[in-house]
């Protein structure tokens, strides 16, 4: 099975299924907090929704609301499961700490490349001090 | 990251563990972007107060932040509201979204914010060259590096709430000597007469956003009247919308303005890029002219006023300003109420809800209103303010 380990940067654990996207998201706008649905129609994962999945994306841009929108989407029961960013940004930092979403960055092997192959399928992330590990649980 | 002794008691929990919290989130937005440091801030200056950019949980977040105890350490300023605290009833607000408006305004007070309600905090406050900021607030951030040579990122909502109450922000990026260093030249000699014959402040600075997109541009060969406060304010807040952009070097206005001593990337802008710009938001009907983004400064409200006085008002002209403007402009903005003129304080186009005051279309002379008010589905026609106050005049 494959095992990605990575800069740990908002600790916990989770289990979800993987939704990998090639494209910056910006969470305000791009998101609804509502729905926890994607509604940005030029994003790769528009109308997907983000409930329980482990989600995996470059990094995140646009308006510093969105990290009240991750605050939201949390509250809400909405928010993924866990974050995994090829580089994280102060956005999705603070919107996790705040949400309580466990987050890591700089995986070992880059997974948005792996998308095609790894979308839809389990995984569980584990993330402990500075250390972050994706484990993907299915054969691909 | 080097911590003082003094920030390694806080986050240790000496000074109880709200703070304790508070710095961790400081400290972890600091290793993520590799800041060797934190560096003392004197002023904060925090967005993401409208509530209906924070929704019930981000209110009810704030409302618990204050109930914890925790103060403002420094002075902090706010951006806009979703509404005119005063003539909200007149803006066609409901009472329920003015009660949660509320409780974001009385959480913030109570941490000791200084309830200002204006994105343009630089007009009324003595900042000094080279002092370190905590602002969110892009327009603010980039009027505060560019034109008064003070330190600030792009700090953000509920970052530059918490720097506000440490006092602390991480050394990084626009905080350092380094991440102030120019990574592309701008020459602006081919467009520079269009820009100034037609005034397309806001378009230009859309455009160097769009075209630059990260970074420190240096940008030289503007046209004169630039550097009017009304035109740079227009002008940066564009280049804000379009880009993480948090300082531009600008020829004859930036303190920091220098030749580059190495050779950098050099971008040229063409006259047919700012008509693409203008063709984005190219609406030929619209139900009101919205001015004030950023907020309009009280001299503004003067020259417009007396640009009105030679014509009869006939069509909607909606304009945002801060409390404070209105106050030292009292006088001009009552002519401007009596001439039919809508004008509000604490709140904007972009930030408030227009539907509800009836428009569906408008047009304005910011690129920023523009690029937000076409996402939140409204039409929109951007062209400069001299033509629009003219469209509005019988």
């Amino acid at each position: 099975m494959l095992e990605v380990k990575g800069r740990g940067l908002v600790e916990g654990e989770c289990e979800g299924r993987l939704l990998i996207s090639s494209m910056p998201l910006s969470f305000y706008g791009g998101v609804d907090p509502e729905t926890g649905v994607v509604v940005d129609r030029e994003h790769d994962l528009y109308d997907r929704c983000l409930k329980g999945v482990i989600l995996v994306f470059p990094y995140s841009k646009g308006s510093t609301v969105g990290s009240y929108t991750i605050l939201r989407l949390a509250r809400r029961g909405l928010a993924p499961a866990g974050i995994v960013n090829l580089v994280s940004e102060p956005i999705v930092v603070i919107g996790c700490i705040l949400g309580g979403i466990p987050l890591m960055d700089k995986p070992s092997v880059n997974i948005v490349e792996l998308r095609d192959s790894l979308n839809g399928v389990k995984a569980r992330m584990v993330v402990e001090g500075r250390d972050g590990v994706l484990e993907v649980l299915e054969r691909v | 990251m080097f911590l003082t002794k003094e920030e390694e008691r806080i986050l240790d929990g000496e000074m109880g563990e709200e703070l304790a919290r508070i710095m961790r989130i400081i400290v972890k937005v600091g290793e993520v972007l590799e800041a060797e440091k934190l560096v003392k801030v004197s002023r904060a200056h925090v967005s993401g107060v409208s509530y209906r950019n924070l929704g019930e949980e981000g209110v009810r977040f704030i409302e618990e932040l204050a109930g914890t105890g925790v103060r403002f350490s420094i002075k902090t300023s706010v951006n806009p509201a979703g509404m005119d605290l005063e003539n909200w009833r007149e803006m066609g607000v409901k009472e329920e979204c003015f009660l949660m408006q509320m409780r974001v305004i009385r959480a913030l007070r109570a941490m000791g914010a200084e309830v200002t309600l204006t994105c343009t905090p630089y007009l009324y406050q003595d900042i000094s060259y080279g002092e370190h900021l905590a602002w969110a607030e892009s327009n603010a951030v980039l009027y505060a590096n560019s034109v008064l040579g003070a330190r600030t990122n792009r700090e953000g909502g509920p970052l530059s709430l918490f720097e506000a109450i440490v006092g602390k922000a991480p050394y990084v990026g626009l905080h350092t000597e380094e991440g102030r260093t120019p990574t592309v030249v701008v020459d602006l000699a081919s467009v520079r007469e269009v820009v100034e014959e037609r005034g397309l402040y806001s378009a230009l600075g859309y455009l160097i956003g769009r075209e630059v997109k990260v970074g420190v541009p240096l940008i030289k060969e503007g046209p004169r009247p630039l550097s009017s406060r009304e035109n740079l304010k227009l002008f940066l807040a564009a280049i804000g919308a379009s880009s993480s952009i948090g300082l531009a070097l600008i020829e004859g206005i930036s303190p920091e303005y220098r030749e580059p001593r190495e050779s950098l990337e050099e971008i040229s802008i063409e006259p047919s890029q700012i008509e693409e710009v203008l063709e984005n938001w190219s609406s030929e009907s619209f139900d009101a002219v919205v001015i004030g983004c950023p907020h309009l400064s009280a001299n503004e409200l003067m020259r417009i006023s007396m640009k009105l006085e030679c014509g009869r008002v006939c069509r909607r002209l909606i304009l945002f300003t801060s409390r404070a403007a209105i106050s030292s402009a009292y006088k001009w903005v009552n002519r401007l109420r009596d001439s039919g003129v809508e004008v509000y304080a604490d709140t904007c186009m972009v930030v408030s809800d227009l539907r509800g005051m009836g428009v569906k279309s408008c047009a304005t002379d910011s690129a920023k209103a523009a690029y937000y008010l076409s996402g939140q589905g409204y039409r929109v026609l951007l062209a400069p303010r001299e033509s629009l106050l003219r469209s509005v005049l019988s």
